[in-house]
């Protein structure tokens, strides 16, 4: 082989070694790439779904079977009893409530007064149940602006729910439950749900006996749920539960949720 | 009109001269992060190139002199910046220990006007080691999905492409009889190709 040819061959190595590195490494970077972002593609729809199914649990929560059941046998009572208006009356607040479920559920986000208008049907409704033995009240602070503020769909109501079943009908005599929407600034604002029933951790013991109940079940889903709409970074909602005979004389059950608002406003408008 | 060492020499400096021109154009966006003294080094290069050019034009003095000069102030600046940007310092500081030997091995047992070529080697491998722990490093991060616009990225890159061509040609050289324009060519190349990813590595901090 001739000195040219050596050479030739040695600066055509080099060239070919300065290619071959450069293919090698822009290969890496981009398969790299494209995996990472396969994985949080992959991982922002595990989430999402994880989201819509415990979305369609906590319908399927508000929904529950025993509800409908002693509503619509309440609502059959009064007719038989021939009170056809207060049964007429009962019956479209059962209907509206029932809408409100079906199209709340499907947002991302009700408002303060929408939320407080299905709250009052279905406690309107669960008093229907109880009669004489249940009774609530709604207190909106003044400077809270409903209208403006927003929360995320179906929050409140499954935690309303236990309340009234877990804390009031194991209750003797009779039980109220309280809710109290208090303004904090103007994007956040809290939500405090008390009820002078048996208390949490009386129903604890009792449900401890018993096979997991539909209202345990409830709760585990809003839980999850909580946790998944902090990660979403649209919401940070804190929530505390307090049994009222840890701090005081009285028995029942306090929870309070604060709800700050307005993380990524952005993201509803699409 | 140009013979063929006018040529390789504007196709060597157009790609420094640039660099140092985008280095200066993109200042505000990378002067508070670790790549801040780059315009210092890309302006530094230029004078070199100059002084190189010059020197023994002028006053006959040995283009050694200059290039060792390089060697010993752009090795420690490149093995500095890259002990700001890895993890592993301690392998860097090592790297340091080690360059600063072989210069003064050289300063002992050879002459300054002679190029000096222990340092350049020892540079090259501290330079592609780094630049592999680098990269691992940042295919371990998340970052890894921006990399494109990682400027460090593209400085890393243009070091790795030339020293990964310039040290074969130096450890080959003797062997193979490599030199005037057979020597030239490729390390222009190699020049062209280093100083355009340093090139990119400013204009990715305009998509930034």
């Amino acid at each position: 082989m001739s000195e040219k040819e050596l050479i030739f061959i040695a600066l055509f190595s080099v060239a070919l070694l300065v290619v071959l590195s450069l293919i090698f490494l822009f290969m890496t970077f981009n398969n790299r790439k494209n995996k990472l972002i396969q994985e949080q593609l992959e991982t922002k729809l595990n989430n999402q779904k994880r989201q819509h199914e415990l979305e369609l649990n906590a319908l399927r929560a508000q929904m529950n079977p025993h509800f409908v059941h002693n509503s619509l046998n309440a609502i059959q009572y009064y007719i038989q009893l021939n009170q056809v208006e207060k049964s007429e009356d009962y019956l479209s607040k059962f209907s509206k409530l029932m809408r409100q479920f079906f199209e709340y559920s499907r947002k991302e986000r009700i408002s303060v007064e929408h939320e407080i208008s299905l709250l009052k049907n279905y406690l309107e409704i669960e008093k229907l149940r109880f009669e004489d033995d249940f009774d609530f009240q709604l207190n909106i602070d003044k400077v809270l602006d409903t209208q403006d503020l927003f929360l995320p769909p179906m929050i409140l109501q499954p935690i309303v729910e236990n309340a009234i079943n877990h804390g009031i009908f194991h209750k003797k005599g009779k039980g109220e439950v309280s809710i109290d929407f208090v303004s904090i600034n103007d994007f956040s604002f809290k939500v405090e749900i008390t009820d002078d029933g048996i208390g949490i951790n009386k129903s604890k013991l009792m449900n401890a006996k018993k096979k997991q109940t539909h209202t345990e079940h409830s709760s585990f889903v809003l839980e999850e749920r909580l946790t998944l709409l902090r990660e979403s970074k649209h919401w940070d909602v804190a929530f505390t539960i307090q049994d009222l005979a840890d701090t005081s004389n009285k028995t029942g059950t306090k929870v309070t949720l604060i709800f700050k608002e307005g993380l990524n406003e952005d993201d509803y408008d699409h | 009109m140009f013979n063929k060492d006018v040529i390789l020499r504007l196709l060597m400096w157009l790609p420094q001269i640039a660099a140092f021109v985008f280095a200066i154009v993109m200042w505000p966006k990378y002067k508070n992060t670790t790549q801040r003294n780059f315009i210092y080094f890309l302006g530094f290069v230029l004078v070199i190139e100059c002084l190189g050019y010059l020197l023994p034009i002028l006053y006959g003095v040995k283009r050694a002199y200059v290039y060792n000069s390089y060697t010993i102030i752009s090795g420690l600046f490149l093995l500095t910046w890259f002990k700001s940007i890895l993890q592993t310092k301690r392998l860097v500081i090592v790297f340091i220990y080690v360059f600063i030997t072989s210069i003064g091995y050289c300063l002992f047992f050879q002459e300054f006007g002679v190029l000096w070529k222990i340092p350049l080697v020892v540079l090259a491998i501290a330079i592609l080691i780094c630049s592999t722990v680098f990269f691992s490093d940042l295919l371990a991060k998340n970052e890894v999905v921006n990399f494109k616009t990682d400027q460090k990225f593209w400085i890393v890159t243009g070091c790795l492409v030339f020293y990964i061509g310039y040290l074969p040609l130096v450890l080959l050289q003797k062997y193979f009889g490599l030199s005037g324009i057979y020597y030239r060519i490729p390390i222009t190349i190699n020049i062209i190709l280093m100083y355009g990813f340093i090139i990119k590595s400013f204009l990715c901090l305009k998509k930034n």
